[in-house]
């Protein structure tokens, strides 16, 4: 494998050189009092209970835990891909946290079981009764019944369809811009690897790493830059060993390679903290072990943050430090 | 940058879309084709019953027809936008017709001024050897010898002046039109466009013999009075003319130009009210040409005789009263007035029907029996009310059958984003907003909706422009016909594409493959990523 001597591009770091003293006192990332439960049916799970976490420039924490412990949870809250309850997120001092959304209750009775057979009876009857109504207008057979039933029945389907909307509207309206900030955040300052390595199958390995660059420019920049952006790609690739698997579709590729091209796009941005959801959950040891070395690198080598979830107690040990999730409280772990 | 790549990839790899690209392009051509032929056709009915007739019509009240004519045509000739020439008296009669007793039929009888009829309306272009065939050779710019023989672009007799016989004969292959032979065409359309007659195309010999030929029996007299036997233009169908299945006419044989006519019409009593069966008029033609209008209910049971003729034979002429007293007056069935385009054709119409009234009046004659004005389109109103009502009806049907593909593309899209949720949390999760995720699949209904409608627009273009041929083909290999000329009016099916209607209906297709969509790419850009990627 040739995972030595990784030097990848590394211009944020560089850039913010001079007050990278003072950043490295400061948390690069912080949640404060982070709340999160589910709603299970009836009953409601609370996965989360005021969790709190520093994570410094350049560290590798473990988050460790049982299944179903909020390990994930934590980790997409921290990742810009959820919501919080309560609590905050902080990303080099600036409040990322997004609210979930306002009119969101409205949905619940609104699609509720007879919201929902009245809507689909309007739907199905507004038109066939508007169009009875015309026709017996045609034929000049002034009828009030069939006048009235089509108002009503039109009105009842408008006027569900506006209580409907209009929340979801306002919704989508007012949370656009918190929206926006986080996807940047997601594609320009975060990476994530996932348990199940989560490539497109219709993309083939170039282009799959590739992708949050292709979501960061639009088309003229992106052609603008497109040599530099594949010279990048199939460098990260090559120092992952898999510069000879360019072409090739991810059903095509091993657990591990696929992990790698997993990695490889998660840093095709250069992220400044890596997310590692269970990075290794799907493969087997020896694999898992190599996974695991270049993540090490990555870390060693360029400083890399990295946030990794993980059950395996042996895994989390690699990091410089650990923390449990346990009933939905975070607690160090002394390292030996 | 991400969102055509994977509409590009999307449209590619996931062949499910490639249904709702053909649901888009079917139902574009169903449409355009359904909207080309009925509007086509509506566009022929409203031409050709233009050519038929003059713009504003007066017509009598009941078959004796109506008087003074000579002098409100004066008047109306004096209009604005009218001018000299363009009023024309018509004939419009029934009679009974025996062709060389071959074959008898009641025809509609129309008395044409053949030398002013031009003036009104497209009659003189309807005709066969004195215009069409002329138009027809100089567009196809060839013609064999015997053709040329026929057109008469080489000398129509022999050394011994006996006439060339062009039918059935060994000919050479056609060769192109010199420019001079052209000039000759040129000449002779115009010639024909401009004075149509009713001359006989051979020599008085010639019909003396055909008839000794059906007759040998004759006596000398009648064989000498062929000579003096008027002209008569017959509709194609009156003949037999017709298209084959291939579209061609055939049935022109040059015998039909050299059978005896006998038209048997019944004279009107301007004072009685019945028709007088002992008034009839039995007269012998000659015919002379063949008009194909295109409208079929013309082409096959009329037939066109002199105009001075038929009001004879109708006792329509002025006529010296017994007692000397004075004459009466001169009386036709129609006065047809061309007008010039620019000028509105309803105003045209009071006008005209003022000067009728105060023609009768100053006559002193019942206002009930006063003339009808109408214009064109009124007196058509039947026809083309209920084409209008069938081309509405036809094209809400179609339109109703193409809200189904909306659905389909609605049902195939929903498919597609619960297909592809996992790969829409992906997306999500390196950077995609939900406006991002949406433009994926709103674009993805875009492109299917273009490249959809585009196809569709190219096979309804051959469709339509080659309709007929397809028409005669499927009518020869499953024996049936679909456009039935008696009840169509026309005989060819219409084969043109409006560009506007075109434009309208691609950019609805377009629309309403993309509105499908949206639902779908709703629901896709709302999706939580983290739902998104747990999903199964």
């Amino acid at each position: 494998m040739v995972l030595g001597g990784i030097k990848f591009m590394s211009t944020k770091n560089e850039q913010t050189s001079t007050a990278a003293a003072d950043l490295a006192q400061q948390p690069i990332l912080r949640a404060q009092g982070v709340w999160r439960s589910f709603q299970m049916g009836d009953s409601e799970l609370q996965v989360l209970r005021d969790c709190n976490l520093q994570v410094r420039q350049g560290e590798f924490i473990a988050i460790e835990g049982r299944s179903g412990s909020g390990k994930s949870t934590l980790l997409h809250i921290l990742g810009a891909l959820d919501v919080a309850d309560q609590g905050s997120v902080f990303f080099q001092g600036q409040d990322y946290t997004r609210r979930p959304l306002r009119y969101g209750r409205v949905r619940s009775w609104l699609t509720g079981r007879l919201a929902l057979r009245l809507w689909v009876l309007m739907l199905l009857a507004a038109p066939v009764l508007v169009l009875v109504w015309y026709i017996r207008r045609n034929m000049q057979l002034h009828d009030q019944f069939f006048a009235i039933a089509a108002i009503v029945s039109s009105s009842i389907l408008v006027l569900l369809s506006l209580l409907h909307f209009i929340p979801r509207l306002w919704d989508w309206w007012a949370s656009a811009p918190e929206e926006r900030r986080a996807a940047r955040m997601r594609n320009e300052d975060f990476g994530f690897v996932f348990q199940f390595y989560h490539l497109l199958p219709e993309l083939d390995v170039l282009e799959n790493v590739l992708l949050p660059s292709m979501i960061q420019f639009s088309w003229l920049k992106y052609q603008a830059r497109r040599k530099d952006l594949r010279r990048q790609a199939k460098t990260v690739l090559t120092e992952l060993g898999l510069g000879h698997r360019l072409g090739h579709k991810p059903q095509q590729l091993s657990g591990g390679e696929r992990q790698r091209v997993a990695i490889a796009r998660a840093l095709m941005n250069n992220p400044r903290v890596l997310f590692a959801d269970e990075p290794t959950g799907n493969l087997d040891f020896e694999t898992g072990r190599q996974i695991m070395t270049v993540l090490e690198k990555l870390h060693q080598q360029r400083k890399q943050t990295i946030i990794m979830v993980t059950h395996d107690r042996a895994l989390a040990r690699t990091a410089d430090r650990v923390l449990v999730l346990e009933e939905g409280r975070l607690r160090t772990v002394q390292q030996s | 940058m991400y969102k055509l790549h994977l509409i590009l990839k999307y449209l590619r790899k996931r062949r499910i879309a490639w249904v709702s690209l053909a649901a888009v392009m079917l139902c574009t051509t169903m449409v355009l084709v359904v909207i080309s032929v009925m509007g086509g056709w509506l566009r022929m009915f409203r031409s050709s019953f233009q050519g038929l007739s003059g713009e504003v019509i007066v017509s009598a009240r009941h078959p004796s027809g109506f008087p003074y004519y000579q002098e409100m045509a004066d008047r109306i000739e004096k209009l604005p936008g009218v001018g000299t020439g363009k009023v024309v008296p018509v004939i419009r009669t029934f009679g009974l017709i025996n062709i060389g007793n071959l074959a008898g039929n009641a025809v509609q009888v129309f008395g044409y001024p053949l030398d002013q009829i031009g003036n009104v309306n497209k009659f003189p272009e309807s005709l066969w050897r004195q215009y069409q065939r002329y138009d027809e050779a100089l567009h196809r710019g060839t013609a064999t010898h015997l053709e040329r023989v026929a057109l008469g672009l080489l000398p129509q007799t022999d050394d011994n002046n006996r006439l060339i016989w062009t039918e059935g004969q060994p000919d050479a292959d056609p060769t192109p039109l010199s420019e001079a032979e052209k000039q000759i065409l040129r000449e002779k359309i115009q010639a024909g466009k401009r004075a149509p007659s009713f001359n006989k195309p051979l020599a008085t010999e010639q019909y003396r013999l055909a008839l000794k030929t059906m007759n040998p029996r004759a006596p000398q007299a009648f064989l000498n009075s062929a000579a003096d036997w008027q002209g008569m233009i017959a509709g194609v169908g009156v003949i037999e003319i017709d298209r084959d299945r291939w579209g061609a006419m055939t049935g022109r044989q040059q015998f039909k130009y050299e059978l005896p006519v006998k038209l048997t019409v019944l004279g009107i009593d301007p004072v009685g009210t019945g028709i007088d069966v002992s008034n009839k008029s039995e007269r012998s033609y000659w015919i002379v040409d063949d008009s194909h209008t295109g409208v079929w209910q013309y082409d096959s049971e009329s037939v066109y005789v002199p105009f001075d003729v038929l009001q004879r034979d109708l006792k329509m002429n002025s006529e010296v009263l017994a007692d000397q007293s004075g004459s009466t007056p001169a009386r036709t069935s129609e006065l047809h007035v061309g007008i010039d385009p620019k000028v509105d054709m309803d105003q045209v119409r009071d006008q005209v029907e003022k000067i009728v009234s105060e023609v009768y009046v100053e006559h002193g004659v019942l206002s009930s029996a006063v003339p009808r004005v109408q214009t064109w389109k009124q007196t058509q109103a039947m026809f083309l009310g209920a084409v209008e009502k069938e081309t509405a009806l036809v094209m809400f049907l179609f339109s109703l059958i193409s809200v189904v593909a909306v659905f389909l593309i609605f049902c195939i899209f929903y498919m597609i984003v619960v297909e592809k949720t996992r790969d829409i949390g992906i997306i999500k999760s390196v950077g995609a907003t939900s406006n991002g995720v949406m433009g994926i699949f709103v674009g993805y209904g875009l492109t299917i909706g273009i490249v959809g409608s585009l196809a569709g627009l190219a096979v309804a273009y051959v469709l339509v422009r080659y309709i007929n041929e397809i028409h005669a083909w499927l009518g020869a290999a499953l024996n049936i016909e679909i456009w039935n000329p008696r009840v169509y009016a026309f005989d060819k099916i219409p084969n043109e594409m409006d560009p506007l209607t075109v434009v309208v209906i691609v950019v609805i297709a377009i629309v309403a493959s993309t509105l499908g969509a949206v639902i779908p790419a709703i629901r896709a850009g709302n999706l939580n990523p983290i739902q998104a990627l747990r999903h199964e």
